[in-house]
């Protein structure tokens, strides 16, 4: 199925899976569709958040965590940047928050009104075999973090890695070319069957060893 | 309030304004969508239920992925299989086709039940088409107690509990645990293994995460690549090999554990115990049988064996005490050693790292290249050879031979006879029963209380010699240096021969004495007492003092 920029608002509102399907392989060659399909997906998981908020899973600690160093790590950010916005007062800061403000007001609006429309139907059995769209995102968000602190600790060990001096590095390259493989899998396995829970928690496991053998090596050296 | 900002600013205000509308817009016109719960992801789950009767002798086998797996044992011949379907896709027709399309197959034959779940082929085609889907089988199968189980499953967790026949597993990707259950034979990869409880051998194998096994009734074999290993309460022999992980292993019948990478801690082990590890500290405590450890870059410590032991590290301290065995050989390098309280005979030996021994109830060997010795309490007699490092003897209770260039010697109530070989160094001897000899140069030598024989040949460094009264007679004393003055002391009432000679130096006597021959400023010859033992000193340009001793 073929789709044209203009049919991507109607998809938005009721598009059937074949469509969005279709949308989804659109947005592949098309930056302006990839960028509404990426905006229209990080607010309506927001507002899904707020809805299946009970079905959040509270078994992964360890994404909170990742979450967690991430969000310091922009905190840190910002306090450092920050005081470049001093000497152009509150405003810009004020309607950036205003817009997020309103934002946010919709969707726990929305959600609310959506719980108390729905309730929580038969799959509200707390079952988490399957992820729902929020975990699913707050996942993927973990995974990426993961990836982007797993490139730059891959960068900065290349060297040992390349050119082991010692056993031990030889060994945690062995270590990394081992948990490589199974990220491999473990990504072909997420890509055919993402909301899989397990799958996604073995992913992250494995990333989670990954970067920390990468700050072993990196640890090692110092 | 009107504001002021630059033109930049102005622009990125505009972007955050145009930003936050777009949200709303596109959160007011995807309302209705995931309002009416058309947000592709609906979820259908559908039950499997079925019953057979399993015959004595029979087994179970289950071939799964994508979903847990646990597996209990009950009363009766039964297997019970529950499982539960789940599927998630875009539509509920879609969840539902799909999970129509999972079938579970179960088949009896004359070996037993065998259980597998089949996906539909189409799994991955229809991936392409309904980005949103995803399943998982899980399983909850009772099956009777003393029945054989085999179960290789991927993607997921296996549960395996009161299952008393064989248990087999290969895992992947997933927890497996087993409590309770026959002789087992695991296999995991990226995924943790727990056996508590295994009434005959265990064959434990994973890949790339922790194992922990407790209360096995025959032996054990672990093999763990990169994860930890941690063995409690094993009947027969424990053979562990690690990879990246620490090994913990507590009350086994006997233990065999090598290593690299990682620590290893044993305890209360009841027979022979074997470590071999690189680049871990090793641990051990009360060991019932004999002890073989080799390690490098780490330190070994070992208290309260019982049978013999033999140590070999690089670059790492060795620290033991309670040793009760026949006999404790140690070699290092570039570590220090430090024992206390070995009941057989110690043979030590390291590079470049200090030795301390205390209460050596066997006799002693120690040596080291560039490291001091230290030995309290050796009630059989010492040997200590250090190249450059200074040797401490205390309470030495027969023999004790010390040798070292380049550091002092220095020996404290020695029994039996005290021998010191030195170089660059000064020794000092008190109260030595036996006979001493020492040889040295470029530094003093101080023997005070000496029961035996005195013999020093020093070059360029003093000579202060005090001999005890002896039981009976008396003993020879011989003492020659250069460059520097000699001073003998001898018990009143004892006969010499004295043979002394210097040149540009004194020769005086507290005693009285009768010479004989010339009497030159150089030399001097002739009896204290009635004469008897000899009483040698020469000397190069140093004085010689003949004292009475205290």
């Amino acid at each position: 199925m073929n789709i044209k920029c203009e049919e991507r608002d109607r998809i938005f509102e009721d598009g059937t899976p074949a469509e969005w399907a279709a949308l989804e392989a659109h947005s592949a060659n098309c930056a302006v569709c990839a960028e509404e399909l990426r905006a229209w997906k990080a607010v309506s998981v927001a507002a899904k958040e707020l809805r299946d908020y009970s079905d959040a899973p509270s078994l992964w600690p360890r994404i909170e965590r990742a979450l967690t160093a991430e969000a310091a790590v922009k905190k840190h950010r910002a306090e450092r940047w920050g005081w470049l916005t001093l000497g152009f007062g509150l405003s810009l800061g004020w309607q950036t928050a205003a817009v997020a403000a309103m934002v946010l007001i919709l969707t726990v609006s929305t959600g609310w009104v959506y719980l108390h429309r729905a309730g929580r139907g038969p799959g509200g059995d707390r079952d988490q075999s399957l992820l729902k769209s929020p975990a699913l995102a707050e996942v993927e968000r973990a995974q990426a973090a993961y990836e982007q602190a797993i490139d730059k600790l891959a960068a900065d060990a290349k060297t040992q890695l390349e050119n082991p001096a010692t056993p031990l590095q030889a060994s945690y390259r062995e270590k990394l070319l081992v948990l490589d493989s199974a990220i491999n899998d473990l990504r072909a396995q997420t890509g055919m069957n993402p909301s899989n829970a397990h799958l996604r928690q073995e992913l992250l496991a494995m990333y989670q060893e990954k970067q920390q053998t990468l700050q072993d090596i990196l640890e090692e050296k110092r | 309030m009107k504001l002021f900002l630059p033109n930049r600013n102005r622009e990125r205000l505009r972007g955050a304004r145009l930003a936050g509308g777009i949200a709303v817009v596109l959160l007011l016109t995807s309302f209705p969508a995931w309002a009416s719960g058309n947000w592709p992801q609906d979820e259908v789950t559908r039950n499997f239920e079925k019953t057979l009767t399993l015959s004595a002798g029979q087994s179970v086998r289950v071939e799964h992925k994508f979903g847990e797996v646990k597996v209990h044992g009950e009363s009766g011949h039964e297997v019970k299989i529950s499982a539960v379907i789940r599927v998630q896709a875009s539509s509920h027709e879609e969840a539902e086709s799909f999970a129509q399309k999972i079938q579970i197959e179960v088949q009896q034959t004359g070996e037993g039940v065998s259980i597998r779940t089949i996906y539909p082929p189409e799994e991955n085609r229809w991936f392409h088409t309904s980005k949103h889907s995803s399943w998982s089988v899980n399983y909850d199968i009772a099956v009777p107690t003393d029945a054989a189980l085999n179960i290789r499953n991927s993607y997921g967790g296996v549960n395996v509990d009161r299952v008393h026949g064989a248990v087999e597993v290969e895992n992947g990707y997933g927890s497996l645990v087993v409590r309770d259950a026959g002789p087992a034979r695991l296999n995991n990869s990226f995924g943790s293994i727990e056996l508590s409880g295994a009434a005959g051998n265990a064959i434990i194998n994973d890949k790339n995460s922790s194992v922990q096994v407790s209360d096995v009734k025959g032996t054990l074999e672990v093999q763990d690549r990169f994860g930890s290993i941690t063995v409690l309460n094993i009947q027969g022999a424990a053979t562990i090999t690690g990879g990246n992980g620490a090994v913990t292993v507590s009350e086994a019948g006997s233990a065999n554990v090598t290593t690299s990478f990682g620590n290893v801690n044993a305890r209360n082990i009841r027979g022979d115990l074997s470590v071999h590890d690189n680049n871990g500290n090793v641990d051990i405590s009360t060991i019932g049988g004999a002890l073989d450890v080799s390690d490098s870059f780490g330190n070994v410590t070992f208290t309260d064996v019982k049978g013999r032991i033999n140590c070999t590290t690089n670059n790492g301290r060795v620290n033991a005490n309670s040793l009760a065995g026949s006999s404790v050989t140690i070699r290092d390098s570039f570590g220090n050693i430090d024992l206390e309280n070995v009941n057989g005979t110690l043979d030590a030996e390291t590079s470049n790292g200090k030795i301390t021994v205390r209460d050596i109830r066997g006799s002693v060997t120690l040596k080291s290249s560039f490291g001091a010795i230290e030995a309290t309490n050796i009630p059989k007699g010492i040997r200590a050879v250090t190249g450059n490092g200074a040797i401490s003897l205390t309470d030495i209770g027969a023999d004790a031979y010390a040798k070292t260039s380049f550091g002092s010697i220095d020996a404290e109530r020695v029994n039996g006879n005290f021998t010191a070989e030195d170089s660059n160094g000064s020794v000092t001897a008190r109260n030595v029963k036996g006979e001493a000899s020492v040889t040295t140069s470029f530094s003093g030598v101080t023997l005070e209380s000496v029961g035996g024989r005195i013999r020093v040949d020093n070059q360029n460094g003093g000579i202060s010699v005090t001999a005890l009264r002896p039981a009976s007679g008396c003993r020879d004393i011989s003492l020659k240096t250069s460059f520097s003055s000699i001073r003998v002391r001898i018990p009143d009432g004892l006969g010499y021969h004295i043979a002394a000679r210097t040149s540009f130096g004194r020769i005086s006597s507290e005693l009285p004495l009768t010479t004989t021959g010339n009497i030159g400023g150089d030399s001097l010859n002739g009896t204290i007492g009635a004469g008897g033992c000899q009483l040698q000193l020469t000397d190069s340009n140093g004085s010689i003092e003949i004292a009475k001793a205290p």
